[in-house]
């Protein structure tokens, strides 16, 4: 018997994948494109759910996932960044109940950007594209995925809200 | 709380392990530039340990350098040996093969300086047809004769030992006198008349009368003549010729 929990779960994945497929990126320079990332949303909203070890296992699985989808020539990056937000994200859901929401979106973001660091650091080539760079836009993206989970937050988490 | 941070930490290090070998399995050009990056950081890390572990390299390496260095220069000192030794084997190649007397080259093995006995020891004997008697010559003239011999080394009397005697010519007009030496190095010819021309600057030869010694062998250079004496001699005074000095390889004369 197949529990109701886990089956939604791989419902909402699912859709999460193809979603991860098809929506459009944000072209906020000329150098610099910002992509939606649905999968750390989920692994944000997952955190609440689960312990902190299950957390690090599916962001990576997520983000393996994602190397898939998004790009096959390095396997292993958002693997590598999931686990590490996975690992990030465990604490959060740890002090839920004690952070104030300035301290949790603090946190969120430190999160992203620790998450986004390590997959611009891996994903750019040092030859073509600066350190510099790789800051900017590592900053860039954890601000709008920060913007995107406090919309999502209000709008689709209604029942289970991370910052109430 | 540890017993869960073990296993978070645990789980945290297998997918960070496993997602890392996934990456650098990659043969991505972004792959090698983290690669070279991190091997950078690396050796910056372990920069200090990489210059301690050279300095002991260094220094072992600068005292097998010293070691190797002696060794080089010992080589080098026996090199510059051969090379003066086969100038001088050229030098007495080129001897040998111009007289024209039957000559048999021999190595000095030793020799003795007592006040009086003046000899050398050579590694020929009688098995390579040596006797006493035999007249022994270097490049340069007379050297000795041979005084006794064994199977395989003789005595040589050298020409400045005091019991040492030749018959020689000397001047234009070849007058007999008879040679002995005196002291470093120098000699008197005894019995030349006043009479005689004689230059300083002249070769004094061997005579031939005597039964030892072949004639015009060179065995000395006039250095100074001294006519105003009661006799009715000269006072020649000669510089041998031999080098009676170093000593190395002389020629017997068969």
């Amino acid at each position: 018997m197949i529990d109701i929990r886990f089956l939604r779960q791989i419902y909402i994945l699912l859709f999460l994948i193809i979603a991860q497929l098809y929506i459009p990126s944000y072209v906020f320079s000329s150098d610099i494109m910002l992509f939606p990332d649905l999968i750390l949303i989920y692994l944000v909203y997952l955190s609440f759910i689960y312990e902190r070890y299950q957390v690090i296992i599916i962001g990576f699985i997520l983000g393996l996932f994602q190397d898939f989808i998004s790009q096959s020539n390095l396997i292993g990056l958002f693997a590598f960044s999931k686990t590490i937000a996975g690992f990030m994200l465990g604490l959060l859901s740890k002090y839920n109940r004690v952070w104030n929401n300035k301290i949790k979106i603090g946190y969120l973001f430190f999160t992203f950007q620790i998450h986004y660091l390590f997959a611009c650091y891996m994903m750019f080539d040092r030859n073509i594209s600066s350190i510099a760079f790789t800051f900017k836009s590592s900053i860039l993206e954890s601000i709008f995925m920060l913007l995107l989970l406090l919309v999502v937050n209000r709008f689709i988490l209604i029942d289970n809200k991370i910052i109430k | 709380m540890i017993k869960y941070l073990n296993r978070d930490v645990i789980t945290l290090f297998l997918c960070l392990l496993l997602s890392l070998l996934l990456y650098f399995s990659s043969k991505s050009t972004v792959v090698y530039s983290v690669k070279a990056e991190i091997a950078n950081f690396v050796s910056l890390v372990t920069y200090p340990q990489t210059y301690y572990s050279n300095l002991m390299t260094i220094k072992k390496d600068n005292e097998l350098l010293k070691q190797k260095l002696v060794q080089m220069n010992m080589l080098n000192s026996e090199l510059i040996h051969y090379e003066n030794e086969n100038s001088v084997l050229k030098n007495l190649l080129n001897f040998y093969n111009e007289q024209p007397l039957s000559l048999k080259i021999a190595k000095v093995v030793n020799d003795n300086y007592s006040y009086l006995m003046r000899s050398i020891t050579i590694n020929l004997g009688m098995k390579d047809s040596l006797e006493p008697n035999l007249p022994v010559v270097d490049i340069n003239g007379l050297i000795g004769k041979i005084e006794a011999c064994s199977d395989n080394a003789s005595k040589v009397q050298l020409i400045t030992d005091k019991n040492f005697a030749v018959s020689v010519r000397v001047g234009s007009d070849m007058v007999v006198g008879e040679f002995k030496a005196t002291h470093k190095g120098l000699g008197i010819i005894y019995g030349v008349r006043k009479t005689a021309n004689v230059e300083i600057g002249d070769i004094v030869y061997t005579s031939g009368i005597s039964t030892i010694y072949p004639s015009s062998i060179p065995v000395a250079k006039i250095v100074r003549i001294n006519t105003n004496n009661d006799s009715p001699f000269q006072d020649i005074e000669v510089q041998i010729l031999a080098d009676l000095i170093n000593f190395n390889h002389v020629f017997v004369v068969l």
